[in-house]
């Protein structure tokens, strides 16, 4: 079946090609990578989720040797879903830089290395997800974070640098505790694949302290709390795009690794450690909420929102620690996917409406709500899969969430869930209000008052884009029978074991 | 502060005397195919056969810093040569010596990289460091700018390494298999492009150059 | 203990050491220097853990791994560099503002 797991090589070449291409200086060049890249793209997702389909999980081993020699790109549904999501938010994101006037202020020499970081974020990412390798997931983790932190560079003023050398510090302690951790690994199990490091793995004193290594290492890029730190300053102050991708995919992409190694590898060690893990998340979706609630400026307002979302993410792991299995599995990767959309969506529309006035205080931007409305349009829907609102994304998530709770007598988790409902109701309330509560009262049929001096027109394309996520994160509240049907195509059987009393 | 700093060094030495009784890595392994490669050196073979993949992201991470590098650089940075008359021996003399030595040292390593230890990013190392030495010694002038000709030779080693994953994906149907035929010589190839791009890139990190005046 | 485990226990050394230095010094530089040596640390242990097959040929995977992550590492390093220089030229600082969520 060579023809049909050439897919997911396809998928991770594509956009390596658009960031090699998009270093050539030309007037058009990223009008042309992009009307190549983005169809490409989404052809060979298809290929991929079509293969997962007909043939379920696969490999791909690269070079041909297979492992434990060489290395194998693994997938299953879980990595085609993130895979194809990745695809989906990334192509409108480029579409919604393609039109940004921010990306146009910048000089083209510039601009054309932007996107060649762009799509090599993009394709390190692709790449991540479909990695069955150990020391290949810490490459591409790296490319991702060193090409992440560069993209933030480019946001405005000192602030942008400061917070990207923050991100960059963290997040290289970060990789170094992850790869000291794939040392020990080796060491014990003698392979870097995952899935033979699963079948060999040891219990002795090496594999505990590399799980201790590898999960904090990974803690540092999924910002769980109390590795969060970088995370906001560096989200709030990087161009929208980058912002929007950041906070989408690759913070995930640190809770989506953790459940590769939890899920494999460290599946029969210490139980407690679920729990643990479990309670980091819920404290920090108390703490990222309530520092979202406090925020003047929107777009950290949004970045400590992904603190919190982050944190649901974690309940994963003490859930099926407590004997609730599939529901919990699709519900966090659910969440994980329709969150990815919202919080996509809600950068951009706060990107929008700082690049129209060139100011994102709340109370900036309750003086020309009116102008904004779509673009709080955007944010209102995409607030509903952060609250958890019917027909969302997120609501359906948190249903599957709650109910593995509720079934496994686990009910503090489904207090977790419901509270921090609660708590995104404020900050989203808080934003969406501004479109409502501040204009005056103006005659119906009229097209709007006339822009105030100082906004700046911002391009219809770069709002549609906005909405288009914001709609998507709605739509996987209806359209959820494939991608959960996909989610549990290679969900690992394995049960961890439970805590030992008295632990 | 510090007494974390010595649980986790109590943690990590608790783990570091645990060891397997058997040693469980893939040394025979990689021996034994190791004919099959392109290569005779077996760290060779691991970096650009068995797990090239990995070494072509890599060479991505270099990219990306040089990238960066451009991409921040002010109109301020210049690296400042000695001054003429601070010039001493040193800087005529030796380097000329030295200059032709470190080629030819660089060259023989990327040579002797498929079959000895050493290899392109030891190679691109010292030619690299060939280009600072001459950066400082007021030689030439690197005036690097960003222009088109620097940008391919950062991106040489990726982009040579990505065509010779995709070249021959229509025929075997995997990235980065190698037809045996032309093994060696695409090895060889990949080599150069990798040493020279990193040459590039370690000149670049050192000598920073001066954007145009758009940069900021 | 022979060789290879007075290795291994001198790279843990050093990942805790520059641990340390990454969380207490303040200076840029010396943060980058931290995280230099934590590398170091790391591939020390990675060496090490090669020593330990038999015979007279070390693993070789471990040895790609340290000349990849070396590869890593001056990127990384590289670019941290710049970006200090970037910061003092900017705002006269060679140190992170105390709070982390400091917009200036």
């Amino acid at each position: 079946m060579v023809a049909s797991t050439a897919w997911v090589a396809i998928a991770v070449a594509v956009p390596l090609l658009a960031a090699l291409a998009s270093l050539w200086q030309g007037r058009w060049t990223a009008l042309i990578v992009a009307v190549l890249a983005i169809p490409g793209s989404l052809l060979a997702n298809v290929g991929v989720v079509w293969t997962v389909f007909e043939l379920g999980v696969h490999r791909h081993p690269v070079g041909g040797w297979g492992a434990p020699l060489g290395i194998d790109l693994h997938v299953d549904g879980l990595a085609a879903a993130f895979l194809a999501l990745l695809a989906l938010i990334a192509a409108v994101i480029t579409v919604h830089m393609l039109v940004d006037p921010d990306m146009r202020a910048l000089s083209p020499r510039r601009r054309s290395l932007f996107w060649s970081l762009w799509y090599l974020v993009w394709g390190a990412l692709a790449a991540m997800f479909v990695s069955g390798d150990a020391f290949n997931i810490y490459v591409t983790l790296e490319l991702a974070t060193l090409a992440g932190v560069i993209l933030v560079s480019f946001g405005h003023g000192t602030t942008a640098l400061f917070a990207s050398m923050r991100y960059l510090l963290l997040g290289t302690f970060g990789a170094l505790s992850y790869v000291l951790g794939v040392a020990l690994l080796y060491g014990d199990t003698g392979t870097l694949d995952l899935a033979l490091m699963a079948e060999r793995i040891g219990s002795g004193a090496a594999p505990v302290v590399a799980a201790g290594l590898v999960t904090v290492g990974l803690a540092v890029k999924a910002a769980l709390v109390p590795l969060h730190v970088w995370l906001p300053p560096a989200h709030a102050s990087a161009p929208a795009g980058v912002s929007a991708i950041l906070s989408a995919l690759v913070v995930k992409a640190g809770f989506y690794l953790m459940v590769r190694f939890w899920f494999g590898p460290f599946v029969q060690l210490d139980g407690a450690t679920w729990t643990v893990l479990g309670i980091l998340g819920a404290v920090g979706v108390v703490w990222g909420s309530l520092c979202a609630i406090r925020q003047e400026r929107l777009k950290l307002l949004i970045a400590y929102s992904t603190v919190a979302q982050v944190g649901y993410l974690f309940l994963l792991f003490p859930l099926v620690a407590g004997g609730a299995h599939a529901a919990a599995w699709s519900g966090a990767h659910y969440l994980a996917l329709s969150h990815a959309a919202a919080k996509a969506a809600a950068f951009l529309a706060a990107g929008n409406i700082l690049t129209s006035q060139g100011d994102d205080r709340l109370s900036m931007i309750a003086r020309a709500a009116r102008h904004h409305h779509l673009s709080l349009l955007a944010f209102g829907l995409a607030g509903a899969t952060l609250m958890g609102l019917p027909p969302s994304g997120g609501f359906l998530a948190k249903w599957l969430l709650v109910t593995a709770a509720v079934d496994t007598g686990q009910w503090w988790w489904a207090a977790v869930l419901i509270a921090g409902g609660i708590l995104a109701a404020i900050y989203v309330y808080r934003v969406v209000r501004l479109a409502y509560v501040t204009s005056p009262a103006e005659p119906p049929g009229s097209t709007g008052p006339p822009r105030p001096p100082g906004l700046l027109p911002v391009p219809m394309v770069a709002i549609l884009a906005a909405l288009a996520l914001a709609l998507l994160s709605v739509v996987l509240g209806f359209a959820s029978a494939m991608p959960l049907r996909l989610l549990e195509i290679g969900m690992p059987a394995v049960v961890p074991p439970e805590p030992e009393p008295g632990r | 502060m510090g007494s974390l700093a010595l649980a986790v060094f109590g943690g990590l030495a608790w783990a570091a005397l645990d060891r397997p009784a058997v040693y469980p890595g893939v040394a025979e392994i990689a021996l034994d195919r190791l004919p099959q490669t392109g290569a005779t050196n077996p760290v060779t073979a691991v970096l650009l056969d068995f797990r090239g993949y990995d070494t072509f992201l890599e060479v991505g991470v270099l990219l990306v810093a040089a990238i960066g590098v451009l991409a921040l650089a002010g109109r301020e940075t210049q690296v400042e040569a000695v001054p003429p008359a601070a010039r001493t021996l040193v800087h005529g003399v030796l380097l000329r010596l030295l200059l032709p030595l470190m080629v030819l040292v660089g060259l023989w390593m990327l040579w002797a990289g498929t079959s000895q230890p050493g290899g392109a990013f030891q190679a691109g190392a010292v030619l690299g460091a060939a280009l600072i030495l001459m950066a400082l010694a007021g030689r030439e002038p690197p005036r690097f700018r960003d222009t088109a000709p620097v940008r391919a030779a950062a991106a040489l080693g990726f982009a040579g390494f990505l065509a010779a994953a995709l070249l021959f994906f229509t025929v075997e149907g995997m990235l980065l298999a190698y037809p045996p035929v032309a093994k060696t010589a695409l090895i060889v190839a990949i080599e150069v492009g990798i040493c020279l791009s990193t040459a590039a890139s370690l000149a670049l990190f050192y000598l920073r150059p001066a954007g145009p005046a758009d940069a900021g | 203990m022979d060789q290879a485990d007075v290795f291994i226990l001198a790279g843990m050394a050093l990942f805790a050491v520059s641990m340390y230095s990454l969380a207490v010094q303040r200076h840029l530089v010396r943060k980058v220097l931290a995280i230099n040596i934590m590398g170091g640390g790391c591939f020390l242990v990675l060496i090490a853990v090669a020593r330990r097959a038999p015979g007279d040929v070390a693993d070789p995977v471990p040895h790609a791994m340290v000349l990849t992550g070396i590869v890593v590492a001056v990127s990384v390093t590289a670019f941290a560099l710049i970006l200090a220089r970037r910061i003092r030229a900017g705002t006269g600082r060679t140190e992170l503002p105390e709070d982390a969520s400091e917009q200036t």
